[in-house]
């Protein structure tokens, strides 16, 4: 695709990878550096293409591993750039050690993970285990639900990750081939638009200032390693609130708000859905087809996982009878990740304690169809009938061999 | 009193300029007594007056010994992340660089150095000091080998000469320590293409500065291989590095060479080349080795072997 | 620095920001033996800075006999020398055992 600057946005017909790679090259980064691995590799793919026509000024590093795509990126971002890379599943894998490292030095490297299944046995398709894995690192995680939001998140990464009350690495999160590989229509803002709207990068201690010369990951022992992390958590607890005044901004200039989480048909439904990125389309679609036969349900749709907002969740939670909460990742001999969160929110901050029920569905790519989704409505019906979840608790959902 | 020798030495062209220039790297430092890296450390900023120095460090003894919060020895910018990826850390500031030089956001005239153990360059970081050199960043890559895991209470890596006892590879009713000879990272260094591949040692000033500067100077990535000996992990005393390094060189260990552009220079050649016995049993990381004659004769044949292919490549490329 | 900082006065990420801080922190108290320049013995030949691990070798500005400018040594700085007696071994007026720009005494801290 060629360089779109139309003075107004364009509607397209893009994959979500082609969408992430159009935003990078409108924000323009100083470096990317990114190893190919499937299904992130077209955002890559792309954006060489932007850099071998001369429409980004962007130094692109072809390193050969994610793990030295990572280190390259924190390089780059101590010295005074804005950074951008791309990768999945194994290839987050890879970086985990420097995924850290990146967080506690405070770089804000701006990372599109589209997700797929970690290895074992290989699989190249959908599930949230790379990004899940990740979410002590310290990174800011959006998700993104299409292809435009994946856009949108993207291009709000910036800001959030940049802000001096935050300075801390981002992922946007979205389905691999559901969304990264499918082609939809979407608004491509203009070019100017979202430069302007990015902002300049305004460097923090840059290792190439020589006029002030700065030591960059020393030895951090028993007397300060507890200080600087105590100061790390409170950057991602205020990015909770600088989510939320960028995307209020982004409302105010491109007309899509985004909150913390999308809330659908929520507030008189008694089963509510939990769920994030591409799944909840089709949850949605069931919702408003129950909707015409009178079942109450609504789902909830994370947009940030990290920072998590326990409270406004929680409240959001507040009137509903039954929360089920669809993870597409396990932890193998515990709930999924998303279903500790929400009991945690519901526990802590709901006006009323609903029965909580916990699904893991998708690993590998395996598919949710509509069908699936009413016959996980119905059983949270018999729970919320019932009084109790009993052995519903924690099924799996679309496996040969189980009952849903 | 003792007698007055009255004379002023002349000092060498490097030492001249060296003293003059300002310095990279303070004392206070929590290196091991007589341990030899600060030697090279202090002289990055002191090789050129036409740049100025940006650096990075794998994980390893010089990297903690140096940056422990609050206290840093660096007086350059200076930068850590990890142990394996030095290379391309130093990649990612070397693109951020050229950037934005070429945005005209940056006037100055920089240059990036990299510097790692053995365990970092050998072992651990191959992979990505690979990836930085065939890429061709503008990075001088100085490998500082001591010839084990050092900070870790040496343990053997790749650089471990034959015959030495470290921790993984103790002496034994069936074991004289590390077997088999080390890894020659200089060759796969050459393997690269690099345009500036050096062996130098810490205890010939003059010739580790000229390659600084020229490896510095180059543009593109170089390498420098530099014998740095280590007080605990060879066994030998606090005041003993620069002796050790020198006797390394004199029995051809460590020949000191250069490469420019696929051209072998040797810099040295010792008047007398001492039996590796000599230089082996030193050390008290060898000691043992006084009963396995076998060994030692092993190790000689090595470095004959080494110092032969080095003068045909000479030859060869005159 | 004798006091800690609370984390809200830290800079982020664990960047230290100033230069060289570690000259601030003592590492004579490692020493034994300590080394002790003899000038009227020694020719400045600078062996003892180059090859000192710590830079605790002081060198100052002077003029040669020829009216030239030039480094001489001045002393040693014991707040960093970890007495490892590298510049005594590689001093070349020592040379052969003998014991003159450099000697090495028992430090009595």
């Amino acid at each position: 695709m060629t360089n779109v600057t139309t003075g107004k946005p364009t509607i397209v017909p893009i994959t979500g990878a082609g969408a992430c790679a159009q935003a990078m090259r409108q924000i323009n980064p100083d470096v990317v550096a990114a190893f190919p691995i499937t299904p992130s590799t077209q955002v890559v793919e792309d954006f060489s293409t932007f850099v071998a026509n001369g429409q980004v000024d962007t130094e692109f590093v072809t390193v050969e591993s994610e793990h030295s795509a990572m280190s390259a990126c924190i390089g780059a971002s101590a010295a005074g750039g804005r950074v951008m890379t791309a990768t999945s599943s194994a290839g987050m894998a890879y970086m985990w050690e420097l995924l850290y490292v990146a967080a506690s030095m405070r770089q804000p490297v701006l990372m599109t993970l589209v997700n797929r299944a970690l290895t074992g046995p290989i699989n190249i398709h959908c599930d949230h285990s790379d990004s899940m894995g990740a979410r002590d690192s310290g990174w800011i995680q959006l998700y993104s639900e299409n292809n435009q939001e994946a856009y949108d998140n993207l291009v709000m990464a910036a800001r959030i990750a940049e802000h001096p009350d935050v300075r801390l690495p981002i992922m946007v999160c979205q389905d691999g081939f559901i969304t990264s590989h499918s082609i939809q229509t979407m608004q491509l803002e203009d070019d100017t638009a979202v430069r302007a709207f990015v902002g300049p990068f305004k460097p923090y201690h840059s290792i190439l200032d020589t006029d002030h010369p700065v030591t960059w990951g020393a030895l951090d022992l028993q007397d300060y390693y507890i200080e600087h992390k105590r100061g790390q958590e409170q950057a991602i607890r205020n990015a909770l609130r600088v989510i939320q005044e960028v995307s209020d901004d982004f409302a105010k200039t491109f007309g899509r708000q985004y909150g913390l989480f999308e809330d659908y048909r929520l507030g008189d439904a008694d089963i509510v859905l939990v769920a994030i990125n591409s799944a909840a389309g089709e949850i949605k679609e069931v919702i408003d087809e129950m909707r015409t036969k009178g079942e109450k349900v609504g789902l909830l749709k994370i947009r940030s996982f990290r920072p998590f907002p326990y409270a406004e969740i929680g409240k959001a939670l507040g009137n509903a009878k039954i929360v089920t909460v669809l993870d597409r990742s396990a932890s193998f001999g515990a709930h999924g990740p998303l279903f500790t969160e929400i009991t945690t929110a519901v526990y802590n901050y709901s006006a009323n304690r609903p029965l909580l029920l916990a699904h893991t569905f998708g690993l590998g790519g395996r598919e949710l169809t509509l069908r699936h989704i009413e016959h996980i409505i119905s059983e949270s019906r018999i729970c919320l009938d019932k009084g109790e979840v009993g052995n519903r608790q924690g099924l799996w959902i679309n496996v040969r061999g189980d009952k849903l | 009193m003792i007698e007055n020798t009255g004379k002023l030495a002349e000092l060498s062209p490097e030492t001249k300029l060296m003293c003059e220039r300002p310095g990279t790297f303070s004392g206070g430092h929590r290196m091991c007594a007589g341990c030899p890296t600060g030697i090279f450390t202090k002289m990055l900023t002191r090789v050129s007056d036409d740049y100025e120095i940006v650096a990075g460090n794998a994980t390893g003894c010089l990297e903690v010994a140096s940056s422990i919060f609050p206290y840093t020895s660096w007086q350059i910018p200076w930068i850590h992340t990890a142990f394996e990826n030095a290379s391309a850390m130093m990649s990612g500031v070397e693109a951020c660089y050229k950037s934005l030089v070429r945005q005209g956001k940056i006037h100055k005239k920089l240059k990036f150095v990299v510097m790692g153990g053995d365990g970092g360059t050998y072992d651990i970081g191959l992979q990505s000091l690979s990836g930085a050199m065939e890429r061709g960043h503008d990075l001088t890559y100085i490998c500082y080998d001591n010839g084990a895991y050092m900070n870790t209470g040496v343990q053997r890596s790749s650089a471990t000469p034959l015959g030495a006892a470290t921790t993984t590879t103790p002496v034994g009713s069936e074991s004289y320590g590390r077997k088999g000879n080390r890894k020659n990272l200089t060759k796969i260094m050459l393997a690269h293409n690099v345009g500036y591949v050096a062996q130098a040692s810490i205890h010939d000033i003059s010739d580790l500065f000229r390659k600084m500067k020229k490896a510095i100077d180059h543009d593109g990535p170089s390498f420098i291989n530099l014998l740095s000996p280590c007080i605990p992990g060879w066994k030998i005393d606090a005041d003993m590095a620069v002796e050790s390094a020198r006797l390394g060189v004199d029995c051809h260990f460590w020949p000191l060479f250069e490469v420019e552009q696929g051209r072998f220079t040797i810099n040295y050649r010792p008047a007398v080349v001492k039996p590796a016995a000599e230089w082996v049993l030193s050390q008290g990381r060898f000691k043992h080795l006084k009963k396995h004659p076998e060994v030692i004769a092993a190790f000689q044949a090595e470095l004959d072997k080494q110092w032969s292919w080095l003068e045909m490549e000479e030859a060869r490329t005159k | 620095m004798s006091t800690l900082k609370n984390w809200q006065e830290l800079p982020y990420g664990g960047v230290i920001l100033e230069a060289g801080s570690a000259a601030k922190y003592e590492t004579g108290t490692w020493r034994t033996w300590k080394p002790v320049t003899h000038r009227e013995h020694c020719t400045h030949c600078l062996a003892c800075w180059e090859y000192c691990p710590e830079d605790a070798i002081i060198l100052e500005d002077g003029i040669d006999p020829a009216g030239a400018p030039r480094k001489f040594v001045k002393e040693v700085n014991y707040f960093h020398c970890k007495g490892c007696g590298l510049c005594l071994r590689e001093c070349p007026v020592n040379k052969d055992g003998k014991v003159l720009a450099l000697e090495f005494v028992r430090d009595e801290v």
